[in-house]
């Protein structure tokens, strides 16, 4: 039966060529589009760790050579004052590295031997609770932690997991720029956005006296209107003078971040689904055409005594055989690619990719088959001998 | 002759509907996607206004500060050599950076070096800078700013709706005056109101609109604002920050587009002569100038060096353009070697009358060319529909795509580069078959 095949196909390579050509090509698109979409769903499906809705952001922008004590003092003022509106929950100020701000900060420490990457975070005692981070161990720095001999930090479990493997590192000090210790562990920060990687990451405190222009997260009660935006601006401009400032809202950049992934991916699925789409008419057109073409073979088959059934499974079989040597042409190059490790994506995406396309093609293809083929074994030997 | 040939076409395409459909659909879906992408391609990186004469720019954003050291690697190699130990070592000397720190450039930095690089006829700073949150009828308008200098509007030619641009005299004055853009006027006085002459307060201070421009894609951070101010209005300090690193970004216009590369090694020329600030923790100042599209290249793939990202564009969008072209193509190549199959009883027939090679080859590809072209028009109609959907709805993140006679022109060579390319395989195929070959298929 198989070497048959063989022959039936090479007899037909002219336009067999062709076929085989359409089918490695599509596997190759399918390949490529589907490790995309794979890669960007195994982040996504990552969890943020914080909360955006109704949680608001105020950045500011200091004059240059603003006065220190007029800056801890306006800082002060303002959290106060903010603090006894009753939609206002919980307020924290922290550096401009905020979520979805595309803003970030990497460092590496070499502490004798010992080389440790982290990202970096600045944030008030108020942060956790005003984005709603969860703890996964320790607790949160508060302001008493701040006037100890050692800096608070929070660590998040990936720094855990990549650089203290099974201990927990909770009040133990950490040397990074300094002595720290570590007084809690955060679950997930996923702050670059969800379709971003996470990384090591490190909160270090935001201190009142801080220089740098602020940013001041706010965590609204929920159900807070939005003419209160302009109550807020108000209030704040009236306290920060001659501060440049710009409220924002986590849920329009959660959104707005996120979008800037999944349009392009669902674009790219869009075009994917019509190239399938053609390549599935144009396989059907053709093979509907082959059947009236190979009416006088068929008939002869089934005069011979071949089953129905048997006509369907060797179309089937043919057109499987020929999507088949499609895909081991397809595999070989697509294998290059976690061979030469060309992009830093785990094989465990390649393998869902690969297998996915081959099977959405092997789907395909089957059902094209289906209907011409059931078309041929319903020809009547007689008549297709007749008209021979 | 020709008009028997589209008689022809015409009956062969209504005969078989199924291929015809077939065959409409992969080109008119293809050439859509093909021309919406040029329509991007084009708004993004075509000249025409505020670009006209975006050959001539060349854009500066970008100062690197580097502490670049001589890193000298010790290779030791032993080996046996009659049975002794003997190590071979070599040094290897390179570079090793340290120290990485980028950022936009401080207008200190700008004024005082850049003012009068050779081969610019026009020189402009500008920096984007934060936005102003204004409430209209409780409603928040979010305007982004641009603070620019005067000549800012000599280099980039803004298509003004209302009034004129302010000039330099206006921006050395601190003149209370700002350009809006037309969304922007729109939505703060109301659609199609004249905004000359009224006032809007921003930052506690009473603007004087002189000029209305027609809005543009936000994806160009240098061009587009809601609001353009004179940069001597930004925060006091900033203009006289001693730093090298800033908000602020230069544009240059040379007066060919020959002498824009001169112009950008005179800049890169510049870099070493500017004392840095911090020699301890800096050795290596680079200023990074690129053009338009060099400029997008490393926007897109969010690079650092600019080749880099350009060869990566080029190989990224070429590789997905000829994939992306090849599969309708072979589709159409295979449904229309089927078809040409159909039709050899045709064929044998106008052989056996005399008909040369030739003449069946050209008719062939031409029925080919007229259904491609039959299909381009569908997928011209598509591509015009999708991208004004795209424009109205926002979805590419105000991005304007614009459907420029170009567009079209570069639509119609697709289209008939297709047609040529799926009908010559199998019309040659067909046209070599023998009389009596084909006469004979035909009596089977």
């Amino acid at each position: 039966m198989i070497s048959h095949i063989f022959k039936l196909i090479w007899n037909r390579k002219r336009q067999n060529s062709l076929l085989i050509l359409e089918i490695f090509f599509a596997f190759l698109i399918l390949f490529a589009v589907l490790g995309v979409v794979f890669f960007n769903l195994d982040r996504y499906r990552q969890p943020l760790g914080f909360e955006t809705e109704n949680i608001w952001v105020v950045y500011f922008t200091l004059p240059p050579g603003t006065d220190s004590s007029l800056l801890v003092n306006t800082k002060k003022q303002l959290k106060t004052t903010l603090k006894q509106f009753p939609e206002i929950e919980q307020l924290s100020y922290s550096s401009h590295i905020t979520p979805f701000s595309n803003s970030n900060s990497v460092s590496t420490n070499d502490h004798s031997g010992f080389s440790l990457q982290t990202w970096l975070c600045e944030a008030d005692e108020d942060f956790a609770e005003t984005m709603g981070l969860k703890l996964v161990a320790g607790r949160w720095p508060n302001a008493a932690d701040y006037d100890g001999k050692y800096t608070p930090v929070v660590i998040n479990q990936l720094l855990l997991d990549t650089y203290f493997k099974d201990s927990s590192m909770v009040d133990k000090i950490f040397s990074f720029n300094g002595e720290n210790k570590i007084v809690g562990v955060v679950e997930h920060y996923k702050y670059l956005g969800e379709f971003a990687k996470e990384n090591p990451l490190t909160f270090f405190p935001f201190r009142e006296d801080d220089l740098q222009s602020p940013a001041l997260s706010i965590r609204l009660v929920p159900g807070t209107s939005a003419d209160f935006e302009e109550k807020l601006n108000r209030t704040v401009q009236a306290i920060t003078k001659d501060w440049e400032f710009a409220i924002e809202h986590y849920e329009t950049r959660r959104v707005r971040n996120s979008q800037e992934v999944w349009i392009p991916l669902v674009a790219l699925l869009v075009i994917c689904t019509f190239l399938l789409v053609n390549i599935a008419m144009g396989l059907f057109g053709v093979l509907i055409y082959n059947v009236s073409r190979r009416r006088p073979e068929i008939g002869l088959r089934m005069a011979m005594g071949a089953s129905s059934g048997s006509i369907v499974r060797q179309f089937m079989l043919e057109l499987f055989f020929l999507t088949g040597l499609g895909l081991v042409l397809g595999v070989f190059f697509a294998v290059q690619v976690p061979l030469l490790k060309l992009f830093d994506v785990p094989v465990s995406i390649y393998l869902y990719a690969g297998f996915g396309a081959m099977f959405i093609i092997f789907t395909l293809v089957g059902l094209c088959t289906l209907y011409p083929s059931q078309q041929a074994s319903r020809i009547h030997p007689a008549i297709a001998l007749h008209e021979e | 002759m020709l008009k028997n040939y589209i008689k022809l076409a015409w009956i062969v395409l209504g005969r078989k509907k199924l291929f015809t459909f077939i065959s409409l659909f992969g080109i008119s879906f293809t050439l859509m996607i093909l021309m919406v992408l040029t329509a991007y391609f084009d708004s993004e990186l075509g000249s025409h206004p505020p670009l006209s004469k975006s050959d001539r720019i060349s854009f500066l954003n970008r100062v690197v500060m580097e502490q670049i050291l001589p890193d000298t690697t010790r290779i030791i190699d032993s080996t046996a050599i009659d049975g002794v130990m003997a190590n071979d070592t070599t040094l290897n000397i390179g570079e090793r950076t340290i120290n990485y720190s980028s950022s936009s450039a401080s207008y200190s930095l700008l004024d005082r070096y850049l003012r009068n690089v050779p081969y610019a006829e026009i020189t402009s700073f500008f920096s984007p800078s934060q936005s102003f949150d204004l409430f209209i009828n409780n409603k928040k308008l979010v305007f982004n700013t641009l603070y620019t200098d005067g000549y800012y509007w000599d280099i980039f030619d803004f298509e003004f709706v209302e009034g004129d641009p302010y000039r330099q005299p206006a921006v050395d004055d601190r003149s209370p005056v700002i350009v809006i853009s037309d969304a922007a006027r729109d939505a703060y006085f109301g659609s199609g109101v004249n905004a000359l002459g009224q006032e809007i307060a921003l930052n506690r201070q009473l603007f004087r609109v002189v000029g209305v421009v027609k809005e543009i894609s936000n994806s160009k951070g240098f061009l587009h604002a809601e609001v353009y101010l004179p940069l001597t209005h930004i925060q006091p300090g900033i203009l006289k920050e001693p730093g090298l690193m800033g908000g602020f970004e230069a544009a240059f216009l040379s007066a060919r587009p020959a002498d824009r590369l001169k112009l950008e090694a005179e800049v890169a020329r510049k870099a070493a002569v500017i004392p840095l600030p911090d020699p301890e923790n800096y050795n290596t100042l680079t200023l990074q100038t690129h053009t338009l599209l060099e400029g997008f290249a490393l926007r897109v793939l969010s690079e650092n060096d600019k080749t880099v990202a350009l060869r990566w564009l080029y190989s990224i969008v070429g590789s997905l353009l000829v994939l992306f072209m090849l599969i309708p193509t072979l589709n159409l190549i295979n449904v229309n070697v089927t078809r040409i199959l159909e039709r050899s009883d045709e064929i044998g027939v106008r052989k056996a009358f005399g008909a040369r090679t030739r003449d069946l080859l050209i008719q062939f590809v031409f029925e080919n060319v007229l259904l491609t072209l039959i299909g381009g028009i569908i997928g011209l109609i598509l591509a015009i529909w999708l991208i004004y959907t795209l424009n109205t709805s926002k979805v590419l993140g105000g991005v304007i795509l614009s459907f420029s006679p170009s567009v079209f022109v570069y639509g119609f060579f697709i289209t008939l580069f297709f047609g040529i390319l799926s009908g010559l395989l199998p019309a040659w195929r067909m046209s070599r078959l023998h009389v009596i070959e084909a006469l004979k298929q035909n009596a089977a």
